[in-house]
């Protein structure tokens, strides 16, 4: 079969994956830069072409709460934002974490604190991979580097919902939701039936037929000592999610004196810049993080045995650059570099970071 | 004329009610003389009636009947404080064929929810809200509610409610009626009888 190749927005691509990828249930909020999701949806009107569900709800706060309600009936529910938005969200994802619900969530980083800027930013780190909201649960975080991976990531994160019940997001940023590049496209799959849904999702609250004792979804439990069992059992998914689900690309490390740890756009940037470094015959490689959480630990304390030192290239004042620290445990020296507030760093810029950097400065 | 027995008193042709069985039979935490177990009652009855527990989800609030999925023997969702009418609008119209509703408290459906209560009223939303008011956040103990009286006290306004800097009782209900795509709008009371209390 032919590849279906279109030249897609990374907002525009992730709703076309949605669609094509059977999910069941959209809810969104407009705000800047990420309104082509919604906007996208609306166009191509999925009820039409799927029976997918798409509502403009009245706020961030009313979306989340709809993709709660729409996943505890075992649907594959999503919503997306950008930062002031995804900063309300946070209740609902900490309810649906704690109901243990799958669903996926997209966040288009801008510029903060508050209103901050339109312009793009990895400024929700903290956020997005510690908890963000309330209690202790994780949500587990991919970030794509191309509109590609915007496509792709639907799936795969969908795919991780469900298997682990558990919120997915892709956090990606202003530039990857807003630039044009060619995506190949999968085919339509068919959305799943109610039988096959509750099948799939046994737990879901699709009605309380005779064969079986009433779904409650919910995630209160009064009794301490059972919601303490509770977090250590959520504690355990989490470890198995970093034992099995870690996602990391090393480009140029095999022979790398230095290297730079980078996600999302930054990780772009640094290509051009190891190109420009090695032109000059510096050894210079990239780790990417494709999952934020679970983070590629062991990957980068296993390269802190050889090489000199970890340069973190983040649109923020220095967030990752935690888990990189933790990871290197002390054996290398490691730093960051980081345009912020919507600015962002040119190769150039990012090429005399890392001269810096290896002179020791 | 021969005494009646219990066994007499209760044949099938004596009995005038009976538990409904969309009941559980899990103890109520409710206080004395609160009216939710009588509204929690209604509400079962109700489904069991139109035959239609197979087919009903529940969205409970947060409030004193947070906990309401222990007493129902159906489908249930707790929601965040306020948000159970998004989670039923979203219920709905990925099943259009269930019977939806949500339960809720004052504090709940007409402070931090009222936004939520607002839209998917004014969206027309193919949902029941069964809206419990009893003036008070009884949950939390007795604090302010929007629907607490003029010159009532509550702890959070001990020297009872001041319009003048708290406003008046917030008529949800009537507010909600204004708007077009709201189907029907009931009004009843779940009176509780103190006398039976001693
Ligand atoms: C976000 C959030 N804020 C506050 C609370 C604390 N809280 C629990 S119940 C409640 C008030 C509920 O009052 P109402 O809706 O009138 O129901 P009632 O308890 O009277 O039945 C509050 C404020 C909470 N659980 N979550």
């Amino acid at each position: 079969m032919e590849k279906e190749l279109k030249l897609m927005k990374g907002n525009e691509a992730i709703a076309e994956a949605a669609i094509r990828y059977g999910a069941d249930a959209y809810f969104g909020y407009p705000i800047t830069p990420q309104s082509e999701v919604i906007e996208y949806f609306m166009e191509q009107n999925p009820i039409e072409r799927t029976g997918m569900v798409v509502l403009q709800a009245e706020s961030e706060v009313a979306a989340i709460n709809m993709v709660y309600g729409a996943a505890a009936c075992g649907m594959a529910a999503m919503t997306s934002s950008s930062s002031p938005g995804f900063s309300l969200k946070q209740e609902g994802l900490s309810y649906i974490a704690g109901a243990e619900l799958p669903c996926l969530v997209l966040n288009v980083v801008r510029g903060g604190p508050g209103l901050g800027t339109i312009q793009p930013s990895q400024s929700d780190y903290f956020q997005s991979t510690k908890g963000g909201g309330h209690g202790d649960y994780r949500l587990i975080v991919l970030a794509p580097a191309s509109v590609q991976e915007m496509y792709d990531f639907v799936q795969i994160g969908f795919d991780l919902a469900f298997k682990y019940r558990n919120p997915v997001l892709i956090l990606s940023d202003g530039i990857i939701g807003q630039m044009m590049e060619k995506v190949e496209i999968g085919p339509q799959r068919k959305r799943r039936t109610m039988d096959e849904v509750i099948k799939q999702c046994p737990w879901a609250t699709t009605g309380k037929t005779a064969n079986r004792e009433r779904n409650i979804i919910t995630s209160l439990d009064l009794v301490a000592s059972r919601q303490e069992e509770f977090n250590r059992k959520l504690v355990k998914k989490y470890d198995t999610i970093r034992e099995k689900e870690v996602r990391c690309e090393c480009i140029n490390c095999d022979d790398a004196d230095y290297v730079f740890v980078a996600y999302g756009t930054s990780s772009r940037l640094c290509m051009k810049a190891i190109d420009l470094l090695r032109k000059e015959g510096y050894k210079v490689g990239l780790v990417r993080p494709i999952t934020l959480f679970p983070y590629p630990s062991k990957i980068i304390a296993g390269l802190a045995e050889r090489v000199k030192g970890f340069l973190t290239i983040e649109m923020s004042t220095g967030q990752m650059v935690e888990d990189v620290m933790l990871a290197v445990n002390g054996k290398r020296p490691v730093k960051h570099y980081g345009r912020v507030g919507g600015v962002v760093p040119t190769p150039e810029e990012i090429v005399d970071a890392m001269k810096n950097f290896m002179k020791g400065e | 004329m021969a005494e009646l027995t219990i066994n007499d008193i209760i044949k099938e042709e004596n009995l005038v009610y009976k538990k409904t069985k969309v009941m559980t039979d899990n103890v109520m935490h409710y206080c004395p003389g609160c009216g939710h177990g009588t509204t929690h009652r209604l509400v079962a009855e109700v489904i069991e009636e139109l035959g239609i527990q197979d087919k009903t989800i529940g969205v409970t609030p947060v409030g004193c009947s947070v906990l309401m999925y222990n007493y129902l023997d159906i489908d249930m969702q707790e929601a965040a404080h306020g948000r159970a009418p998004a989670i039923a609008t979203a219920i709905k119209r990925v099943m259009p064929d269930k019977f939806v509703f949500t339960y809720q408290g004052d504090g709940d459906l007409a402070a931090i929810g009222t936004a939520e209560t607002i839209h998917s009223c004014n969206r027309g939303e193919n949902i029941t809200i069964i809206f419990v008011n009893n003036g008070i956040y009884g949950m939390t103990g007795g604090q302010m509610a929007p629907t607490t009286l003029a010159g009532m006290k509550a702890v959070t306004c001990p020297r009872g409610r001041d319009v003048n800097t708290m406003g008046y009782p917030l008529h949800i209900t009537e507010l909600i009626a204004q708007l077009p795509n709201v189907l029907s709008k009931t009004r009843r009371t779940a009176r509780v009888d103190f006398r039976s209390l001693k």
